[in-house]
């Protein structure tokens, strides 16, 4: 309850402390103006919504047991004149050729790839799988605070940046929410928007009492109007940030879509240094039971858009890549074999993507094993080996310096950390 | 031009005449049917104002509160054209085979299924923005979101529409035990709250055996042991017993123990869902049953046969829809709904008794509530922030929009983030306005309004009716417009706003021309649908 009340009060204040700077567009912070940690590492989480196919992803070559329980999805280990192969990165994995743009990064040492890693919860629902990754608290339903905003809530101090953490979508996802404020960026274009905002303006303008006639609970009213104004100001401020020297992009390889626009977006962001630290961006409709294919069906499509996209954001990037970890996810793997409609249904262990300056690059950590049977879960899928906590853990100590206290994860302690980073295998 | 100053003099008078002070005392008449049609409709349509008023407070509540009457003609019609209302799993399976030779295209399983929790959604905005029992659309959102299930989970997909029309209508203004029970009956809810997996947890030695296959597997005690931890839960799942106790009937913390919620648990285990053995999906598996004394709230249970043992749940749901817990709190939930964000202590008192005395009978309940004299307290008159789907229900009917797509404004809110049957969490969408006041939300609220009005919500249209009787003055017709959208007024942010939008346009002279006029009618209504004020109800 308290916390709820702080952040109506956070609300209340941050609309108020606006009204005292006046309203004219020429007062508001600037970048690299006012309390803005100009140099903040920002960590960007990137969710694949419905449990992407690791084997799919990240293709174990040579091992003959793939091939078997694949043999209408598989991709071969050499590109031939019918059919492009599998982008080498070790003597035993490579990438799903779609995902070739990133071979750049990997050959740099700013990827890593961790394999059979999720959850130790054996759910196969989508929605009780994300709900506990994005809570970080896999069995227990009370927890509702997403791990992002945890950290948020943990870190939080006066003078930090109003764009301190984004969702690149219309509604916040799980990880990002709970007590701290975070905005959500609708879905909307910069245009449309600055008009909506302009027109509402003098309408979401309050501070006197009678902001309405006749009776009600004026402090509800004035929290419309105070959430209004906070809309209009931050989101003002978006675009203010965005929209600076929109020509910079480094970059004009994005895919089209509505990935790559937001990637291109978030660029701008991360690049003007305004204090941003903790990005999310869903993109949905991995969840391929049927027509996920090889190199010709969904996952094809999928991962293209994927890696262009990446690849694209950490291009354009530049310099900033050094002080930013991209973390793909999903919420569970898929099953090792096919099923009967060139697909593939809900399993455990999935993968996730590290992409950054400070990774410890050029590395799998995990290991997909033989894949016979008996050494998967419930004989079906890739077992878990790696929690996800594990590498949520070390992202927040490798990016921020910040070691989760006791209770960050409720019911779990850090494990051995994988050496993610290049500065934590170092020390 | 001749028109200009007159209008100044017109722009200034007016300002002052909007800024009015609060008004104090009791609620004037006009402001008692505004309030009673923003809380027991989902907002005025054009001349419902007119008919309360000339039927009078107490008799239109009393029709309300009165019999149900059937669908409306136009609701009745739209909702015919729906195929699956209603209809069971396979009644549903059955529209996907066959029927090739009858001119419509055979369609897949998935795609009949799919189209039955489309139009599950799409019956709802119907309802909502048409019904003329708007109380029972009212309640039925509230019940709707009380005995939460999402959609995109499995079989409730095409369950839905079953629980919507056979569990939670014929109830919503019935007896709280028989809703409570056909929930607890239905495969939606058995299926979203994982009941239909719940089975007798595994014997101490099954679980060794685990453990002992774990700690192998990982070389780790302790892993091993988080690892039983979670092989405990596939056995019995307490998933429905909590929310059965915590949001459906006592409330949270509310006079049970953990130990409650794990010995329900074990009294519902068996209850899952079967739909060759019956084509409502209901059944009880003896063997899936846990057997064995159970306590439940500090009472035993009667302990049936391995096959009888259905009867340990049926007396649980009975003895909660009973307890004096469970009473206070649905009285606490609707007076939230139905007054105040702070629910009035005496209005949710006064509640609670009826709910006890007249044994869960929720239309006195919902009575005791709306005939408590605090009802109409000053205090609670536009004190609660609309909900998203109550804010485009009520945008909707406020204009008496033309809706030939109804999917539109299932997608609108959508947008707006309280997606029909699309919550995740059992506990429904927030009802009180913390819940939707996260950054950013309100420009897409802006958009909507602006959209609407400006035909951008495709199949939704300002029907010509609404610029009838509009006045050639443009600033008469602001103030007309004022008078049917925020029937109790605007304040000087919101007057100051329209009155320079209408100021621009007499400036720029293009008012004089018809579509001049009908373009500034639609500015200032999308004005007034994103104003604070309309944001209230």
């Amino acid at each position: 309850m308290t916390s709820k009340f702080d952040r109506r009060e956070f609300l209340l204040s941050a609309s108020a402390g606006l009204f005292a700077m006046g309203s004219s567009p020429l007062t508001w912070p600037r970048p690299g103006m006012g309390a803005t940690r100009a140099t903040a590492p920002t960590l960007l989480t990137i969710y694949l919504r419905g449990g992407n196919d690791a084997l799919g992803t990240v293709i174990p070559y040579t091992n003959k047991m793939y091939y078997d329980v694949r043999p209408t999805i598989s991709i071969g280990p050499e590109t031939t004149p019918e059919e492009p192969g599998v982008v080498k990165l070790t003597d035993h994995y490579g990438l799903h050729p779609a995902l070739g743009a990133l071979k750049p990064l990997w050959d740099a040492k700013k990827l890593s790839a961790i394999l059979n890693v999720g959850s130790p919860h054996p759910t196969r629902s989508h929605f009780d799988a994300q709900d506990f990754m994005e809570y970080a608290s896999p069995g227990d339903r009370t927890m509702k605070q997403g791990w992002l905003n945890r950290f948020l809530a943990a870190t939080k101090a006066t003078g930090q940046s109003e764009l301190r953490a984004l969702a690149l979508q219309g509604l916040l996802p799980r990880s990002l929410r709970g007590d701290h404020p975070v905005l959500a960026v609708p879905t909307l274009r910069q245009g449309e928007s600055e008009g909506l905002l302009d027109l509402f303006d003098d309408v979401y303008r309050s501070g006197s009492g009678e902001m309405m006639d006749g009776g009600g609970d004026s402090r509800g009213r004035e929290e419309a109007v105070a959430v209004g104004r906070h809309t209009i100001e931050t989101l003002r401020r978006f675009w203010e940030v965005a929209e600076m020297n929109p020509d910079d992009d480094a970059s004009d390889h994005y895919p089209k879509g509505q990935f790559g626009a937001r990637l291109r977006l978030l660029a701008r962001i991360i690049k003007k240094q305004v204090g941003l630290e903790v990005a999310a961006l869903d993109v949905p409709g991995w969840d391929h039971h049927q027509g996920e294919g090889s190199t010709d069906g969904a996952i094809q499509r999928d991962l293209k858009n994927l890696g262009d996209g990446l690849a694209a954001f950490a291009a354009d990037l530049g310099g900033a890549l050094d002080r930013t970890l991209i973390l793909v996810m999903t919420e569970f793997g898929r099953t090792v074999a096919e099923n009967g409609n060139r697909g593939t249904d809900h399993g455990r262990g999935s993968m996730m993507l590290a992409i950054g300056g400070g990774v410890n690059g050029a590395k799998i950590f995990g290991d997909y094993g033989t894949l016979d049977p008996k050494e998967l879960a419930d004989g079906r899928d890739l077992p878990v080996q790696i929690d996800f906590r594990t590498v949520f853990h070390e992202a927040l100590e490798g990016t921020f310096g910040y070691k989760a206290e006791k209770g960050f994860f409720p019911l779990w302690s850090p494990k051995e950390p994988l050496g993610l980073f290049r500065s934590a295998k170092a020390k | 031009m001749k028109l200009m100053p007159l209008a100044l003099a017109g722009t200034l008078l007016w300002a002052s005449a909007q800024a009015q002070k609060p008004e104090t005392g009791p609620l004037t008449e006009d402001e008692r049917i505004a309030h009673v049609l923003s809380r027991l409709t989902f907002g005025p349509r054009p001349g419902d104002a007119e008919k309360v008023r000339s039927a009078g407070i107490e008799s239109w509540l009393n029709t309300q509160l009165g019999a149900e009457s059937a669908d409306n003609p136009v609701a009745a019609s739209l909702l015919k054209e729906f195929e699956t209302l209603g209809l069971r799993p396979g009644e549903i399976s059955e529209l996907a085979e066959g029927k090739e030779g009858a001119g419509k295209p055979k369609r897949t399983l998935d795609e009949v299924r799919q189209l039955s929790g489309r139009e599950l959604r799409a019956s709802v905005v119907v309802r909502g923005v048409l019904a003329d029992h708007q109380l029972r659309e009212v309640l039925m959102h509230f019940w709707r979101n009380h005995f939460n299930v999402h959609l995109p989970k499995e079989s409730v997909l095409y369950t839905a529409t079953h629980y919507e029309e056979h569990a939670l209508r014929p109830h919503a203004l019935g007896k709280f035990q028989n809703l409570l029970s056909a929930t607890a009956h239905h495969p939606a809810m058995l299926v979203y709250l994982d009941n239909a997996l719940s089975r007798r947890p595994p014997s101490k030695s099954e679980l060794k055996q685990v453990e002992r296959k774990y700690r192998k597997q990982t070389g780790s005690r302790e892993t091993a042991r988080e690892l039983v931890e979670i092989a405990k839960q596939s056995g019995l799942n307490e998933n429905y017993a909590r929310e059965l106790l915590e949001l459906h009937t006592l409330g949270v913390d509310n006079g049970y123990t953990q130990k409650d919620v794990i010995e329900v648990a074990r009294a519902f285990t068996g209850w899952t869902v079967d739909f060759e053995k019956n084509p409502d999906g209901f059944r009880f598996r003896g063997d899936m049953h846990d057997p064995g004394p159970k306590v439940v709230l500090g009472k035993a249970l009667p302990e049936g046969k391995q096959d009888e043992a259905i009867a340990e749940g049926e007396a649980i749901l009975k003895r909660l829809a009973q307890h004096d817990s469970t009473a206070e709190f649905i009285a606490t939930k609707l007076v939230r709904y139905l007054v105040n964000d702070d629910p009035p202590a005496a209005v949710v008192a006064a509640a609670a008794k009826t709910f006890r005395s007249s044994k869960g009978d929720l239309r006195e309940t919902v009575r005791a509530i709306v005939l408590h004299p605090e009802f109409f307290a000053r205090a609670h008159f536009r004190a609660k922030f609309k909900t998203p789907l109550e804010l485009v229900f009520s945008a909707v009917r406020v204009v008496g929009a033309e809706v030939e797509t109804w999917r539109s404004l299932v997608e609108a809110i959508d947008t707006l983030g309280m997606p029909i049957y699309g919550c995740e969490d059992p506990t429904g969408f927030s009802d009180a306005a913390e819940g939707w006041r996260d950054p950013g939300v309100m420009a897409h609220r802006w958009r909507f309004a602006m959209n609407l009005v400006s035909g951008k919500v495709p199949g939704v249209f300002l029907p010509s009716s609404w610029y009838e009787g509009l006045p050639e003055d443009p600033l008469e017709l602001s103030q007309t417009l004022v008078r049917r959208i925020c029937p109790s007024g605007v304040g000087s942010a919101t007057a100051a706003v329209l009155e320079r939008v209408v100021l621009q346009e007499v400036q720029s002279g293009t008012q004089e021309e018809g579509r001049g006029r009908k373009q500034l009618a639609r500015k200032l209504t999308g004005i007034l649908l994103g104003s604070p004020e309309f944001q209230q109800q």
